[in-house]
């Protein structure tokens, strides 16, 4: 898998990362992924990490973009070889 | 698209079609729109004698390519840098054809293709922007009041992306 952390991310081993949820938004196109995401986001613990599970490649660029928007932390990403994207963020304090 | 204007799918790959928005505004410029302007252009080269010469194999052709010049067709339109849609020049930004002279009618010939495009999609939306025709911002989701996050959630946008790209195929094909 080749991970990448994108803007500003933090440089952890993403393999090594242990979700507490996983979201499946792989088929849907923006602004899907974004909004589910999203909406997953608001259910979890401030400190608790999120792993998405996508295939649309312009959510490459979205996630960390709803991160920073959204006062969470950017993990990162990993390229899978089933050639889908792992994305993880951290829940952060609300804004 | 690529059915109405008979784009060759072992040219033109729109299976791979991904879009990178821009990073400096919120309010860029509705993706299909930017789409239909996209495959005027591919119709226009498609169907001229241009031949590039940095253009090795069909696969230069595919969807990089076309990917490249929609992204920069949104960046370069959406709000953050407000270039009027019909002014942007497809054949400047396209790497293939670098080096060669553009005839000015080509040129031409897109920017009447896509002002008569935009000008109809103004007409019947009067918007031109993703954020307006959806009505929110999907990076703000969790800005917005629980009422809000629920008509979000109920889907009704949907109908208006729907008839957003019902529209740009509509005026596409019949400008054909």
């Amino acid at each position: 898998m080749m991970q990448q952390n994108l803007e500003g991310s933090s440089c952890m081993d993403l393999t090594k990362i242990k979700p507490d949820e996983t979201l499946d938004v792989r088929g849907l196109s923006c602004p899907m992924p974004t909004l589910k995401t999203a909406k997953a986001m608001k259910s979890l613990a401030v400190g608790q990490i999120l792993e998405v599970l996508g295939t649309d490649r312009g959510t490459k660029k979205d996630m960390p973009k709803l991160a920073r928007k959204s006062g969470h932390e950017w993990l990162g990403s990993l390229d899978d070889e089933e050639g889908f994207f792992r994305f993880y963020m951290k829940k952060g304090e609300k804004k | 698209m690529q059915e109405v204007l008979n784009l060759p799918a072992d040219r033109w790959d729109f299976n791979e079609f991904y879009s990178e928005k821009p990073d400096d505004t919120d309010r860029f410029l509705c993706k299909v729109l930017a789409a239909g302007a996209v495959a005027i252009y591919l119709d226009i080269i498609t169907k001229s004698d241009i031949k590039p010469i940095n253009r090795k194999t069909d696969k230069d052709d595919s969807a990089d390519r076309v990917v490249h010049i929609f992204n920069l067709f949104l960046n370069i339109c959406s709000d953050g840098n407000g270039k009027n849609p019909a002014e942007f020049d497809p054949f400047q930004y396209d790497q293939v054809l670098e080096g060669l002279n553009i005839d000015d009618n080509l040129r031409k010939a897109y920017s009447d293709r896509a002002l008569k495009l935009f000008s109809a999609f103004k007409n019947k939306f009067r918007v031109r922007d993703c954020v307006d025709i959806l009505g929110f911002d999907p990076f703000s989701y969790e800005d917005y009041d629980e009422e809000t996050q629920e008509k979000i959630e109920s889907g009704e946008w949907m109908q208006k992306c729907v008839e957003c790209m019902q529209h740009i195929i509509t005026t596409i094909k019949e400008e054909n």
